[in-house]
């Protein structure tokens, strides 16, 4: 055993917390080791040291005091710690990070959904006729044309637009305000009602849909569905006044004539 | 009463005849758990020596010590339900004792100035008396050192030095109370009795110099 592993040893061995083993290569490597032995010396010197400290004494009246203050407290305990609850620290760290992931979670769908909603409506009684619109968040917030109401985002926009599409499949060609919420169908409907009022056709029908705090529509249009020509399938793209709105219309030339909004019904 | 008497007697006989592994009094630590205070009573009179002197070398202040043996004795209330007897109870108790310490230190952030403050409130100056005035100030100069030189530990190998060579506890079981294995014991152990080595070789170095 060199001095180097000794010397790693003696702090151990000084108070024979090793193995007998490495106590028997310590103790052989003193025999003839002088620096070692030193080495030796000033640990035992340092350790008597330590063990030369005595406690300070402490008089039975602070034992006392303190067996009281303890049984006191057991008696009555603090009323912060009845109140507060035994606090985990890392359970609470856990669960605040969890909170803020999930919080942030919702946010982002949230506003992932309300970004671009795609309200598409068909019909499908005699699949005949269709109606789809495309409008974005933003658009179907803002103040209409007609509306003065100022309408707030809402959560669970794209389910209300989905609620559109399945009023319109029970009543194809129908701008439904059949909704679950009305202050939405109302956004929708006006903007479509402010298209509507440069469309060609169907608006007497689509006029009942109005809301009747709203205006009734241009008498212009009339006027231009009238000079319309007849073709075999009537498409009409409406680009509203926002250039993110535009409206599809597609209606056969053979249309029901009693379902109102068709080319038909505009003869 | 004199039940009571004969009981704290047995407590302390079996607490002073070996210390480190005495009969436990199970008798009293069972009517502690079921709530008796004054068994648990009993149980702090037999105890209190030995949770404030490691209070006290565990933190070096007179007044901390009082604090923290307080602090140990309420956790000791609370969490005796879950003792098992099984195992033994004062390196149960240890644990609670170096637990409470470690959360003191921590609080208090410092141990120097701990030690600053206790020689500050003249406590330190009790070890000089009157009497035999070289010999106390040796006596007083040893305590400044060592003191000093714990300070300069980490609250870990403070523990252990505390637990293994003022507690006089073997490895094993401070292993078992610190919840560490024997080997890392062993380990702070020898990097802990260095450093207390280093701080008196230099502080002896710095004597010398001076005179």
């Amino acid at each position: 055993m060199n001095c180097k592993k000794a010397a790693q040893l003696i702090p151990l061995f000084i108070e024979a917390d090793l193995d007998a083993a490495e106590m028997q290569y310590v103790t052989e490597h003193l025999k003839d080791c002088n620096s070692c032995r030193y080495i030796v010396q000033e640990f035992q010197a340092s350790q008597s040291l330590l063990h030369s400290v005595t406690l300070p004494e402490f008089d039975e009246n602070t034992f006392v005091q303190m067996r009281n203050s303890v049984l006191n407290e057991i008696a009555c305990p603090k009323i912060s710690e009845l109140i507060t609850p035994v606090w985990n620290w890392k359970a609470a760290i856990t669960a605040a990070f969890a909170m803020i992931i999930l919080t942030s979670g919702v946010v982002i769908y949230w506003h992932n959904a309300t970004e671009n909603i795609v309200v598409q409506t068909s019909g499908t009684g005699d699949k005949k006729h269709e109606f789809s619109a495309v409008a974005s968040s933003k658009d179907l917030v803002k103040p209409s044309s007609v509306s003065s109401k100022v309408l707030k985002p809402r959560r669970g926009r794209k389910n209300i637009a989905q609620g559109e599409v399945s009023a319109s499949e029970r009543n194809p060609g129908k701008i439904s305000t059949n909704h679950s919420s009305p202050e939405r169908a109302i956004a929708i409907d006006n903007e479509i009602i402010t298209a509507k009022s440069v469309a060609p056709f169907g608006v007497n029908d689509l006029s009942a849909n109005i809301p009747s705090f709203m205006p009734p529509p241009a008498p212009q249009a009339e006027n231009v569905a009238a000079q319309l020509p007849e073709p075999e399938m009537l498409r009409i793209e409406i680009q509203t006044a926002d250039p993110n709105i535009k409206i599809i219309w597609l209606a056969p030339k053979d249309a029901n004539p009693s379902r109102p909004g068709t080319a038909a019904d505009t003869k | 009463m004199s039940s009571n008497v004969a009981d704290i007697a047995l407590v302390m006989d079996q607490f002073s005849q070996s210390s480190r592994h005495s009969t436990q009094p199970d008798a009293i630590i069972e009517r502690a758990r079921n709530g008796d205070a004054a068994a648990f009573d009993q149980l702090m009179m037999a105890y209190q020596q030995r949770v404030m002197a490691t209070a006290w070398r565990m933190l070096g202040n007179r007044e901390d010590a009082r604090d923290a043996a307080q602090e140990v004795f309420l956790r000791l209330y609370k969490h005796l339900h879950k003792y098992d007897p099984q195992q033994e109870f004062s390196g149960w108790l240890y644990r609670i004792i170096i637990n409470v310490c470690r959360d003191a230190a921590r609080k208090r952030k410092n141990n120097h100035s701990s030690f600053e403050a206790e020689t500050e409130a003249g406590h330190l100056s009790e070890l000089i008396s009157n009497d035999n005035s070289e010999h106390d100030a040796i006596k007083a100069e040893q305590h400044v050192i060592v003191m000093r030189a714990l300070s300069t530990l980490t609250k870990k190998e403070r523990a252990v030095i505390v637990l293994r060579d003022l507690e006089g506890l073997s490895t094993e079981e401070v292993a078992q109370i610190l919840g560490s294995s024997p080997t890392t014991i062993r380990s702070q152990i020898s990097t802990a009795r260095t450093k207390i080595k280093l701080y008196r070789d230099r502080f002896l170095k710095g004597g010398q110099r001076k005179s």
